[in-house]
Order: C-alpha cells, then sequence, then structure tokens
C-alpha cells in the first residue's frame, strides 16, 4: 500500500531527501507515514534520521504519532536498525510511538533475527497500523 | 587543517608564490583587463597630446632610412662655394664683382632660374666708393676716380637684374631686425586666411640696390644649425607678409609665372599652386621632404665655374642654385638619414622631391588611423589573453603588431604617407604586457589553489587511512588467532575468518576455555564504522570476557552484567549483537544466548542439512534497558560443528546487488567433510564468488566450533588446525 496524498500541516518540514531517493511522507490526520526507500545503511543513514528530525520533533502527546513505513524498503544495515533505535527511543523519551507497518521479507527476517520488533509494534500494512493508532486517520485513509 | 599546512614545505609552493606579491595578489584576468585598458588608454592620451614628438619622429626617420627616395630627374645643380673655390678666389665673403662673374657664367648658359642662396645684407666694403673716404686725406684725386667707379654692388645687380636670378630672403624669429623694404611677390590665396601658416617676426633682405635687381625672392628660415631637417615650408608669412618659399620661387621664376597660389580651407593650407601644378602641403603649408641619398652630381664647384671648366650642358635649363658648403661657413644641416649636408642641398633635394611629385605626406586622417591600431591592438591584448592561452595571443599580438608594421611600410612605400607604428606599438605591448601578467599571474594562483587542495586532500586521506588502520588494528589486535591455536585441545577444532569492509566495522569473535571442560566463544557485531565502533567492541569484548572469566556465572548472568556496564557509558548510542555460547567439552552439552544476532548453524556430523538453531533470543546489547536475556540449551553430538557469522556473511551484496541470504548460505555449506577450517575456506570461497570485484560494504566475520567429542583426548592428538 504506497502511499498517497500530501503533508498539511505546516508545522511539519518539507520532505527531505534521503541517499538517491525521497523520503515520501504523507499526512493522514494526526498521523505522519514516513516511507524509506530502497536500502538503509551507514552510507545514508545520518541523512535518514536529519530527515525525520522535523517529523519525530512532533511525535509526542498532542502531536503526531509516526508510522515508518518500510514497504519499499529493500535492505537495512545494523546502521539503519540503529536509526530506527534512535527514533524509537527519542519518540518514547517524549512520550510519543514510533510503529513499522508493512515490511517486506528480507527486512522482516532481519528485524526478526536483531529482535527490533520488540522495540517497536509492528503492522501488516499503512492502513492496519492506522487503525490501531488513530481512527480518525484510518478514516481520512479510506477516504482516499 | 592550518597547522598541517604550516607543516608541509612544499619548495614548489615558495617558489610559485610569485603570484602573491603585494603588486600582483589582486591581478586577475578581469582586474588585468581594465589595467591593460587603462594603459593602453594612458599610452593613446600621450601620442594624441604628441607626449613626445621625438618617438613619432623617429618612426619617419626610420622609414626615409629604409625607403630613400629614388632620384628620378635631376632638375636642380647647386654651384658651390666650397672649399677649394676659397683657395682659389680667396676667402668669404667674395667681392660682389665675383659673385657678379659667378652669375654672369652660369647665366650664359641658358638655365631655367639661378638661386642665390646668399644675402647681401651689408653694402660691399671691398667696394671702390668704399675705400674713397679712406684714401681722402691722402689722395683726393685717387680718391675721387674710385668714387666715380661702378660701386660692386652695383655690378652684381647688374648681373642678377640680367638673369632671371631669385635672391634669398631671411625670415628671423626676432623682430629687432628692421626689416627692410623690397619687392616682395605676391601670393593669392584662394580661400580663407591661412591663420596656421608658419610666421617670422621680421624679414631680412639684402640692400635695396642688389634686391630691386631680382626677378624673385624667396624666403629662407634662419633655422638653428644642427636640426633634424625633415620638413620645409612652401609659403611662409614674414613680418606680416605672405611669401613664396625659396625653391617655390625659383620654380615660379622658371615658369615665368607672376605669382604663387596658395589654396586654403579652414585656417590651413591645403596646396601651394604654380599655375596648373598643385603641391598638397600640410595645414602649415609646409611639405615633408623625401630625401634622397647624398650625390656628388648635384655639385658643381664655384672655382671650376669661374675657370669655365664646366660644361654649358650642366647648367642648360636647370634650376641653378648657389650656395655656400664650405664647412667653415657653418650653413649645415641634419637631415633624417643622419647626414649633415648643406642647405643648398636641402632646397635642392625639396626641388628634385617637388619635380618628381614625391613628396611624403602626414594628412590628419592617418593620425586617427593610428589611434584606431592602438586600440585595435590593445584590444586584441584585452580579448585574446583571456580566450587564448599565453602562447596563442602572444603570437596573435606579434602577428598584428608585423601586419602593422607591414601596412605602414606600404602605406610609405607606394604613397609616400609617413604612418607612426611606436606610439601604436607601445599601446599594444603596454596592454598585452598587462594581459599577460594577469593571466600568468591567475594561472599560477591556480595552480597553487588546485595543489593547495590537493595537498588538503592528500591529509584528509592520510588521517582517514590512519584511522582506520588505527581501528583496524584495534580490531585485529583483540582477536584471537584464526586457526584456533590458543585453545589446543584434542576435543575441539576452531577455525575463524575476519573480513573487515574497507571502512571498518565492529565486527568481534572470541573463544578461550573457561575452566577444563568448558569452551567459551562469541561472536558480535556493533553497530556503526571506524574507530568508535572499534573501541565499543574492544570494551564489549572486555567486559564479557571478565565477566566469563570471574568464575561460576551462568551464561545469562554474564550477559546481564556486560549489558549493565556498556549501557551505563555509550554515548554513542551504539548498539552490539551477539551470540554467546558456552561448550562443554566433554559432554557436548551446550548453551547459547543470541543478543539480535543470526542464528548459529548446526552442521551435524552425519552431515545431514544444516540447520539454524532457534531459541529465544533478545535485542542487541544496549537496545532495550535491563532485557531479561534467555539461556537456550542443546546437545552436540561429537563431529558436531556450529558455524556462527555476522550479517556481513549473509547479507553480502553480489555483483547484481542481491544479497546471499541465509537459505543460500545454509544450503552451500551441505555436504561439507569434516574439520573447522573446512567449513571455514567453504565460506570463504563462496563469499569470494558471490562478491566478485565488488567491494565489501560490511565486514563479515565466522567462527566455526567442532566438538570432536570427548574420548578424542585419546583418539588424537591435538589436531586443533588440522584440516582436510
Amino acid at each position: 500500500m504506497p502511499p498517497s496524498g500530501e503533508v498539511s500541516s505546516s508545522a511539519i518540514a518539507p520532505v527531505g531527501r534521503i541517499g538517491a531517493g525521497l523520503l515520501p511522507a504523507s499526512r493522514y490526520a494526526d498521523v505522519v507515514v514516513v516511507a524509506p526507500q530502497d536500502r538503509l545503511d551507514h552510507a545514508n543513514g545520518d541523512a535518514f534520521s536529519l530527515a525525520l528530525e522535523p517529523y519525530l520533533a512532533d511525535c509526542r502527546p498532542g502531536g503526531i504519532h509516526l508510522v515508518l513505513d518500510l514497504s519499499a524498503l529493500r535492505y537495512v544495515s545494523s546502521a539503519g536498525l540503529r536509526c530506527f533505535m534512535l527514533a524509537a527511543k527519542q519518540a518514547k523519551a517524549q512520550g510519543g510511538e514510533v510503529v513499522i507497518a508493512g515490511m517486506q521479507a528480507v527486512v522482516r527476517e532481519i528485524f526478526e533475527i536483531s529482535r527490533f520488533t520488540l522495540l517497536f509494534k509492528v503492522f501488516d500494512d499503512v492502513s492496519a497500523a492506522l487503525e490501531a493508532l488513530s481512527p480518525r486517520a484510518a478514516q481520512v485513509h479510506r477516504g482516499r | 587543517m592550518s597547522e598541517s599546512r604550516g607543516a608541509i614545505h612544499d619548495p614548489d609552493d615558495i617558489a610559485l608564490a610569485w603570484s602573491e606579491r603585494a603588486g600582483l595578489r589582486g591581478l586577475s584576468i578581469r582586474s588585468g583587463r581594465v589595467l591593460a585598458i587603462a594603459a593602453a588608454g594612458v599610452v593613446l592620451l600621450l601620442s594624441l597630446l604628441d607626449f613626445s614628438q621625438g618617438l613619432r619622429l623617429a618612426t619617419f626617420d626610420l622609414w626615409q632610412r629604409v625607403f630613400p627616395r629614388d632620384r628620378a630627374s635631376a632638375p636642380a645643380v647647386i654651384v658651390a662655394i666650397d672649399e677649394a673655390s676659397l683657395a682659389a678666389h680667396g676667402q668669404w665673403p667674395w667681392p660682389r664683382t665675383l659673385m657678379a662673374a659667378l652669375i654672369e657664367r652660369v647665366a650664359a648658359n641658358h638655365p631655367a632660374a639661378i638661386g642665390v642662396d646668399v644675402l647681401f645684407s651689408e653694402p660691399d666694403r671691398l667696394s671702390p666708393e668704399q675705400l674713397a673716404p679712406m684714401l681722402a686725406a691722402d689722395d683726393t684725386a685717387l680718391a675721387q676716380r674710385l668714387a666715380s667707379l661702378p660701386t660692386h654692388d652695383a655690378q652684381l645687380a647688374h648681373a642678377i637684374g640680367a638673369a632671371p636670378v631669385v635672391l634669398a630672403v631671411a625670415g628671423m624669429p626676432e623682430s629687432e631686425v628692421p626689416t627692410a623694404a623690397g619687392r616682395t611677390t605676391p601670393v593669392l590665396v584662394r580661400g580663407p586666411d591661412p591663420a596656421a601658416i608658419a610666421s617670422h617676426a621680421a624679414l631680412l633682405r639684402s640692400i635695396p640696390a642688389i634686391d630691386v635687381a631680382a626677378k624673385g625672392h624667396g624666403l629662407i628660415s634662419a633655422e638653428p644649425s644642427g636640426r633634424v631637417v625633415r620638413r620645409a615650408p612652401l609659403v611662409a608669412r614674414a613680418a606680416g607678409t605672405l611669401m613664396p618659399a625659396f625653391s617655390v620661387e625659383l620654380l615660379r621664376v622658371a615658369a615665368g609665372l607672376p605669382a604663387v597660389g596658395l589654396d586654403t580651407a579652414g585656417s590651413g593650407v591645403k596646396a601651394v599652386e604654380l599655375g596648373d601644378l598643385g603641391i598638397p602641403t600640410d595645414r602649415d603649408g609646409a611639405v615633408w621632404i623625401h630625401f634622397a641619398p647624398r650625390s656628388a652630381q648635384r655639385f658643381v664647384s664655384a672655382g671650376d665655374v669661374l675657370a669655365g671648366k664646366v660644361g654649358a650642358e650642366v647648367f642648360d635649363r636647370k634650376l641653378v642654385i648657389i650656395g655656400l658648403t664650405a664647412l667653415g661657413l657653418l650653413d649645415f644641416h641634419v637631415i633624417p638619414t643622419g647626414e649633415r649636408v648643406p642647405g643648398a642641398e636641402i632646397h635642392a633635394q625639396l626641388l628634385e622631391g617637388i619635380f618628381d611629385q614625391d613628396l611624403l605626406r602626414r594628412p590628419g586622417w592617418l593620425a586617427w588611423i593610428e589611434a584606431l591600431a592602438l586600440v585595435g591592438l590593445a584590444a586584441l591584448a584585452v580579448v585574446g589573453a583571456a580566450r587564448w592561452r599565453p602562447r596563442t595571443s602572444l603570437i596573435a599580438g606579434v602577428g598584428a603588431a608585423a601586419a602593422l608594421v607591414l601596412i605602414a611600410a606600404i602605406l610609405m612605400r607606394s604613397g609616400g604617407l609617413l604612418m607612426d607604428v611606436t606610439w601604436p606599438l607601445l599601446g599594444g605591448v603596454a596592454a598585452f604586457t598587462v594581459m599577460l601578467m594577469a593571466t600568468l599571474a591567475e594561472s599560477d594562483r591556480q595552480r597553487r589553489v588546485l595543489r593547495r587542495a590537493l595537498n588538503e586532500e592528500r591529509i584528509a586521506t592520510a588521517r582517514n587511512a590512519g584511522e582506520q588502520e588505527a581501528a583496524r588494528r584495534v580490531q585485529m589486535g583483540m582477536l584471537p588467532p584464526v586457526d584456533g591455536r590458543t585453545v589446543a585441545d584434542p576435543r575441539v577444532a576452531i577455525a575463524a575468518l575476519a573480513e573487515p569492509a574497507r571502512s571498518v566495522g565492529g565486527d568481534l569473535y572470541d573463544y578461550f576455555l573457561l575452566d577444563e571442560r568448558r569452551l567459551f566463544f562469541m561472536v558480535g557485531d556493533v553497530a556503526g564504522k571506524g574507530l568508535p565502533a572499534a573501541l565499543f567492541m574492544s570494551v564489549a569484548k572486555a567486559l564479557l570476557k571478565s565477566a566469563a572469566l570471574r568464575g561460576t556465572n551462568p551464561l545469562d548472568a554474564i550477559i546481564d552484567e556486560a549489558h549493565d556496564e556498556l549501557a551505563r557509558d555509550n554515548p554513542g548510542q551504539l548498539f552490539i549483537t551477539l551470540f554467546v555460547g558456552i561448550l562443554d567439552l566433554d559432554s557436548g552439552a551446550l548453551e547459547w544466548c543470541n543478543a539480535g544476532h543470526e542464528p548459529a548453524l548446526l552442521l551435524p556430523a552425519d552431515a545431514s542439512a544444516p540447520h539454524p538453531l532457534y531459541g529465544a533470543s533478545g535485542p542487541p546489547l544496549c537496545v532495550i534497558e535491563n532485557y531479561p536475556y534467555e539461556v537456550n540449551r542443546d546437545t552436540l553430538v561429537p563431529m558436531d560443528r556450529l558455524c556462527i557469522v555476522t550479517d556481513g556473511v549473509t547479507e553480502a551484496h553480489g555483483a547484481g546487488d542481491e544479497l546471499l541470504g541465509r537459505e543460500r548460505f545454509a544450503r552451500s555449506l551441505a555436504n561439507i567433510g569434516a574439520g573447522a577450517a573446512g567449513v571455514r575456506d567453504a565460506i570463504h570461497a563462496l563469499l569470494t564468488a558471490h562478491g566478485g570485484e565488488r567491494e565489501r560494504a560490511d565486514d563479515a566475520t565466522v567462527l566455526v566450533v567442532e566438538w570432536r567429542g570427548a574420548g578424542s583426548a585419546t583418539d588424537r592428538g591435538g589436531g586443533a588446525t588440522s584440516a582436510p
């Protein structure tokens, strides 16, 4: 389920680039879905963290929920896992939550081996994540 | 990096530093352009202001030397009162009777006109009436007789009056000489009054008795001797009256014309007209004489004429100039070729030039052409130097300069036009020099910038490589030998592989005996690269080892203790995946713990398909605080092999970017014979085949542990390192 729609909140910085690809982001009510592309490793990990930062800053009670849509991510290295870990830790410290949706088989395997599944709630796809996080967001998503 | 740059003493750096010296630091092509235009502008201004007339005249003199006039016709003959004449007839001044005789001798041979380049401004002191008063007291009768004789002046006047003679009258700069009245040839001005014409304040004439006898009166100017004569006026004003020059007057008298015409425009003269002949002049009424080489054929000696040694044909229908050429008489001038010639020769050369219509001209528009040439050369420098390489623009500049000189030479040779090339060349050279300096300075500066960048890159690379090297040494130095020789126990065989990626990561493996029967082994992978990861890995390894060796700690307690220590001081937020195992070498009992690491692969002794060890596992260390890691238990049979790798192996990227994958990896390890090293070597070969030429993206680490069974202590002897 590829994300559609545009980010509507002016509080959130425009979409940034990571590595060779964009970090597409979509907003559904109080949920922002970001979808890292292709690969996430030590070569583009810092750029990804930088691009994620504005959404992460808003990921707090009264702010947004953050969904990492990994449906377009083919590979994640340990450096990439570290980016996810830092995001999870920051969100947790702020009282917010980051969840993961739509993992491909390879990435899912890496998550399971490293037990990063313990760190995130994992959903099959974005709509499942939205249903769990925010009925309002799910409604917006269905409406599209 | 400034300290590094300071430490490097590059000799080239010092040698090339000229472009950064005070005067040149700001000299770029852009600023050079402005400077070059300014320099050319200054030269142009100086040339237009005639700052150094000499420079331009030197060029003209050079043209005269290179292209002298061919003496085509010989309209003028000089009767030279030379040293020989003085030796024969006595010192100068001669008695006027002798001069009269000379004129009569010439006149007898039908000359077209006779010009006498001598002024008779006082009565002859040798004349008889001049002697009469001196003798009156002694011999009155003689005095009376003397006084009654015809005067020398009268005799000269008679001779002059009988021939077509032109007398010289001299224009003087100061009016202290009282201007005598006398006849003046009319100059008919056609056009406005020529104010630009040369003017003399006063006029010196011969005494009236002689002056009136002459058919013509030509102006000579009393130029100081020694000045270079390049131009000669054809008409000038003297004491307020326009008068023809000596040469023009000779031509007028020869042609029998009543007057000289003057064509004017504006305030200047265009041409002097003698009947149908118009001679173009400069605005001031002067012409540039084109000098021919000196020639003895122009001269006959006055002594020879008086002695009757000169043939009649010499003077027949010629313009004859009687002048002084004896060195002591000081009527000498320098001409552009550098020679000193008597005044009479200058008149003769001018007459030749008028006759052959071979005078030089310097029209006003030529000055603008020269200015244009200067601007053109400067423009070539400014445009060319920026666009072309210095050598190309130098060739273009020299070529353009040569073309200019060639054009000027052609103008001189075929049109008698005096074109100046010195100022245009000066302007061009000024602009070229500035641009060349600017170009060289800029390219030198660019070279230095490049060199500096290269140096900095080298230093950065060296530093980076140094850090990588340090990290690698930390990492590799921490690891036990790959052949397992530090555990020399026949019950077990160990083989390892550590293939660091180019940017060193934080893989680790370790193995050691806890006591006589328990082997501790582990494989880990720190998330991150470089020195921080390597240091984190070494700390993790040391903490685990010390916790393990502290005694009877169970495996989960060892992990927990290391975890607590690591997490307590982890500013980089790094984490580490770990597979840790303890193998009982006597019983084959295996305890293992997995913290987010690849599952260990079991290669069964019966050569059945390899399978991963599944069981409870936790996240990597430092991901979730106080995570309760669980211990798993299995039992090996002798010759079972445990193979633990890092994701650098299972996730190795192939040439087509595809991952090796865990399943493919496991399948490829089937059917490998006994021994730990064989498994290790097979993995190494697999990685090499899969990766191809591609550079390894991540560290690849392998640890193979083969349990040979408790009994092997007696069966086989310490063959830990042996491999099939």
